[in-house]
């Protein structure tokens, strides 16, 4: 017996007949008979072969050379990744014509139309179908989409015109195009990281470029994609989100490829939509007709017609100031000053606290006129005498304590320490559940610390209105004032 | 009864403890999480290389068969997926996922094939030979090239999940069921992998 194996050179113990290392046969191996016992037949060597036969090694091969391609045939069946980032990193003209929006038909030369009949679970028989595509173009911000017109519904424009929704019923998606200012100032980073926790995902999956970033992220039963493109060096605020069945993942995904590879801001469109409404209001207008913003190719002059896009109201007042002196704010036992001002929309409601039981001389509440109960948009204003040892972040800490005892699934999706209108504040976004319903409720509390008093600034609003709405917020923050 | 801690458990006790204590200083350094993850990233890289090269230079040592290492191996992965999944959802359609999991299975399968059985006193013990080598690059490669053909879209981190599962039940049972014909052999130092000659 060798004391070392001659194969690999391990160390061996002298009873073994086997070396455990290389699983060799020891050489001079003095027990034959209890391997000679081993096999059941004369012509079976008892020793350890060790070679790989023939037979296996077909076996091996058929087996994983069957698993590569079956999994090779899964991904090249699958879905691609949406890739391509947006195109617009420069800077846009300030909205110049905030009242128009287009859908028209796409003006490039592109992939070709998308037709997979894969349809979603629960969905039923719905074939999805991405063939007629169109432009969404929204003037005021400078910001293009091409979508499936015919599987997208267009839906009737906010009173802002900051973007629109579209939605595909039949097919359980929707997605939206909406964009407000960075009233925040919030980084790039900040923004993505709030989106991660608003789905509520950790596993979604980031990207990133210069000025864009996208989420790709589950909710349920939906697959949620989030494209969010800055403009105007940060100040301005892009969003596009896709949502659709997770079920339905290999029929859409190329849909949305196309989709955020169009998805861009185009600083030129509302210069030139400015132009064009000057031209056209000029009484020494040219006859000839403006120059269209989205040149028509040849192709597209036979192409069904996109549908009609509905107009925005002619509303010339968008927003309005109010002023919290004329409204009576007060706030009790305090003689000091009390004056805050901002612009808030038009067409929301003043509704008056004194009015109700318990009156709160202290609250301003406006209220949106879309919907009502637990679907109601509205911001409220609410001042309070500093305590004495009251700080920002006590107020905070009462603030998301008092909400999170209160409802159900609270979650603090961000808190953000800053400034507003030169003061020191606290901006939380929260999301819960509504006391009457399990639907989900997002509420945004600005905190600002005017050194006697304490601004509380409240926007309330459904989670599935809240993207499309925070543009709101975003324009309280933007233009409140405070009495010196 | 004195309470005692054996050098082996107390090294890993202080591992774990002094990886906790990492994570909780850069946890402090970076509130956000991004500095531990990325370190947690470059670690997984080294730690990725690092089980290439372990395994370019080991797969022929002869290491000890456990029929419970291998079933719990296959359990585990399983149920992780599960858990994963059923948190998460799986962006997949069930025939999807049963052909990821068909595909890794197979290649498992084969991979547990490679691996040449012997039984050493009482133990059955497993070396690999360039086979297994090639299989395990061939795998790695597999799921690797799935991660970035597929772009990292939901569909493609649960197709590499569920070809990862596959490949890890596929193997344990191919290596569980050649444990169980090797046992019942004849007590001998026997290939129960390779033809005799």
């Amino acid at each position: 017996m060798s004391a070392f194996c001659t194969r690999c050179g391990a160390r061996l113990s002298g009873s073994q007949k086997i070396c455990t290392s290389c699983g060799a046969t020891l050489a001079g191996s003095n027990e034959p008979a209890t391997l000679a016992e081993a096999s059941q037949s004369a012509a079976a060597t008892p020793s350890v072969v060790l070679h790989f036969g023939r037979a296996r090694a077909i076996l091996v091969a058929s087996l994983v050379i069957a698993g590569v391609a079956l999994a090779a045939a899964l991904i090249v069946i699958g879905p691609k990744a949406p890739q391509s980032p947006p195109a617009s990193s420069r800077r846009m003209a300030p909205p110049a014509n905030p009242t128009a929006t287009a859908v028209v038909p796409p003006n490039t030369a592109i992939a070709p139309p998308v037709a997979v009949a894969a349809p979603p679970a629960g969905s039923g028989p719905t074939a999805i179908v991405a063939k007629q595509w169109a432009s969404y173009v929204n003037y005021r911000y400078g910001v293009i989409i091409e979508y499936p017109a015919d599987l997208f519904e267009i839906q009737p424009p906010p009173p802002d015109n900051a973007g629109r929704d579209f939605i595909a019923d039949k097919v359980g998606a929707r997605f939206f195009v909406y964009s407000h200012a960075n009233a925040l100032d919030a980084s790039l980073q900040d923004l993505q990281e709030e989106d991660v926790l608003d789905i509520g995902d950790r596993m979604a999956v980031k990207n990133n470029g210069a000025d864009w970033y996208q989420v790709t992220a589950t909710k349920g039963t939906d697959t949620i994609l989030r494209r969010v493109a800055l403009s105007e060096g940060g100040s301005m605020v892009h969003r596009l989100e896709i949502a659709y069945p997770k079920a339905a993942s290999a029929a859409f995904e190329p849909i949305v490829a196309r989709m955020i590879k169009t998805f861009r801001v185009d600083p030129t469109i509302p210069e030139k939509a400015a132009d064009a409404a000057n031209a056209a209001a000029s009484p020494a207008a040219p006859t000839s007709p403006a120059t269209p913003l989205l040149p028509r190719t040849p192709a597209e002059s036979t192409a069904a017609p996109p549908p009609a896009t509905p107009s925005p109201p002619a509303s010339p007042k968008l927003w309005q100031r109010f002023d919290s002196i004329a409204l009576g704010l007060r706030v009790p036992d305090y003689s000091g000053k009390v004056g805050i001002s901002a612009e808030v929309p038009a067409s929301w409601t003043y509704s008056s606290s004194t009015n109700s039981d318990r009156p709160e001389p202290n609250v301003i509440d406006f209220q949106g006129s879309e919907a009502a109960g637990d679907d109601v948009l509205h911001i409220l204003f609410r001042a309070e005498r500093r305590g004495s040892k009251a700080t920002l972040a006590n107020e905070a800490k009462k603030v998301k304590t008092q909400l999170a005892e209160g409802a159900d699934n609270y979650r603090l999706v961000s808190e953000r320490t800053t400034q507003v209108a030169s003061r020191p504040a606290i901006v939380l976004s929260m999301q819960f559940a509504g006391s009457d319903s399990p639907a989900l409720l997002r509420e945004d509390v600005a905190i600002i610390d005017t050194g006697q008093v304490f601004y509380f600034v409240t926007f309330g609003a459904p989670e599935a209105r809240y993207a499309a709405s925070s543009n709101v917020f975003a324009r309280v923050i933007e233009t409140i004032g405070f009495v010196e | 009864m004195a309470f005692t801690i054996s050098s082996r458990w107390l090294r890993w006790l202080l591992i774990g403890s002094a990886v906790l204590i990492a994570a909780f200083v850069l946890l402090v350094i970076d509130p956000s999480g991004a500095l531990l993850f990325r370190i947690v990233g470059l670690i997984g890289m080294a730690l990725f290389a690092l089980s290439v090269v372990t395994m370019l230079l080991t797969f022929r040592k002869a290491r000890k068969l456990s029929p419970w290492s291998l079933a719990i191996g296959a359990v585990v992965s399983v149920f992780c997926t599960w858990i994963f999944f059923a948190l998460a959802g799986a962006p997949l359609s069930a025939t999807a996922i049963v052909l990821a999991i068909a595909a890794g299975a197979m290649v498992g399968v084969g991979w547990s094939l490679t691996n040449l059985l012997f039984i050493d006193g009482n133990m059955v013990r497993a070396r690999g030979n360039i086979w297994f080598l090639a299989v395990w690059a061939l795998s790695l490669m597999m799921t690797q090239v799935a991660a970035l053909a597929g772009g990292k879209t939901p569909y493609a981190v649960a197709l590499v999940s569920f070809l990862g599962m596959g490949l890890a039940v596929g193997n344990s049972l191919g290596l569980l069921a050649r444990y169980f014909r090797a046992r019942g052999l004849p007590h001998a130092a026997v290939s129960v992998t390779g033809e005799r000659r």
